[in-house]
């Protein structure tokens, strides 16, 4: 009880005395500066608008004629595009290669602390956008 | 929430009307700079920040929904670039220790105020208050000045109600006793004329 009488008496004296300080003013052309900025940043983004050489469409063009143009070339003749020629790898055996990390060992706990690490990084990622995201909302 | 006169200003600007934008500077570059004065205790830093919140609201402003206030919005935007730039100049105020308050504590500082006249009297709180930690005085600005409801400043700090609770209440005591030590000789003064 006798704590909230004194709450309250504060609560009265800084709402009293608080309002009567003055608000402080900012320079007389602060406006005109952010308005000078602004429309700076605007003619910057309107000579550095960056456009595509192909646009979207022209792309999606592109990619609809090549399809057709292998599923037509599948479809009419003998030996399908899609067939790669078969490579002799074998030359790869007869190569050898000393393994530099043969005597290597990893345990599983720096397996998977590597593995968390990467998982935390990631989730930190999306975490921090989100929150810088929010400021703004 | 938002003012009728501010949501037609936000949609000129989001239109592409820059100009519009100049009544919301006007609007509120006394509360942000302020604000961000009484946090800083820097007219330059007070200056740079709260031109720094304008361009930051004007590049996010098609983000403002209008649930809230846009001054709130604002303000949300005016108090995390000052704890950023105070973060940054790892600037901080010498705390005053504070005791349990009692009546005759209060009684006799506001017998003092009161004898003084209200210019001088604005003054001497104005500095008492910058001798509060930023963030107490943050909240005494917030809630006393600017009349914002423990709602809106929640939702400007992103602190829980019991954190700003506490602060709030901490933030008078420790005014109280810093006015206390201000005008300590006058109190003297005051009684032992009685």
């Amino acid at each position: 009880m006798g704590e909230n009488k004194h709450i309250e008496e504060l609560d009265a004296f800084a709402k009293k005395y608080v309002k009567e300080i003055a608000q402080e003013k900012p320079s007389i052309d602060f406006t005109a500066s952010i308005l000078d900025k602004i429309a700076l940043e605007k003619s910057q983004k309107s000579v550095f608008k960056t456009k595509a050489l192909i646009s979207k469409k022209s792309w999606f063009a592109i990619f609809t004629l090549l399809l057709a143009i292998v599923l037509l070339s599948n479809k009419y003749s003998e030996k399908s595009v899609l067939e790669f020629p078969e490579v002799d790898f074998s030359f790869l055996d007869k190569i050898q290669i000393p393994n530099l990390f043969e005597s290597l060992t990893i345990s599983n706990s720096v397996l998977i602390s590597v593995f968390l690490f990467g998982l935390m990084f990631i989730a930190q990622v999306v975490f921090l956008k989100k929150h810088f995201d929010k400021r703004f909302d | 929430m938002t003012n009728k006169n501010d949501q037609l200003y936000i949609t000129k600007v989001i239109n592409g009307d820059t100009n519009a934008f100049a009544y919301l500077v006007d609007n509120y570059k006394g509360m942000i700079y302020t604000l961000a004065y009484k946090m800083t205790k820097s007219r330059e830093e007070a200056e740079e920040i709260s031109q720094d919140t304008f361009i930051k609201a004007y590049r996010n402003l098609s983000k403002f929904k209008g649930d809230s206030k846009f001054s709130t919005w604002l303000y949300r935007i005016g108090y995390h670039a000052s704890l950023d730039a105070i973060k940054k100049n790892k600037k901080s105020n010498n705390t005053f220790e504070i005791n349990e308050v009692t009546f005759n504590q209060i009684k006799s500082v506001e017998d003092v105020l009161e004898g003084i006249e209200r210019k001088e009297r604005a003054e001497i709180l104005d500095k008492c208050l910058t001798q509060l930690p930023e963030d107490e005085c943050s909240m005494i600005w917030m809630f006393y000045y600017d009349e914002l409801s423990l709602k809106e400043i929640i939702e400007v700090t992103q602190l829980s109600q019991a954190n700003v609770k506490v602060k709030l209440h901490r933030a008078r005591k420790r005014l109280l006793k810093i006015v206390e030590n201000t005008v300590e000789p006058e109190i003297i003064n005051h009684y032992g004329r009685k």
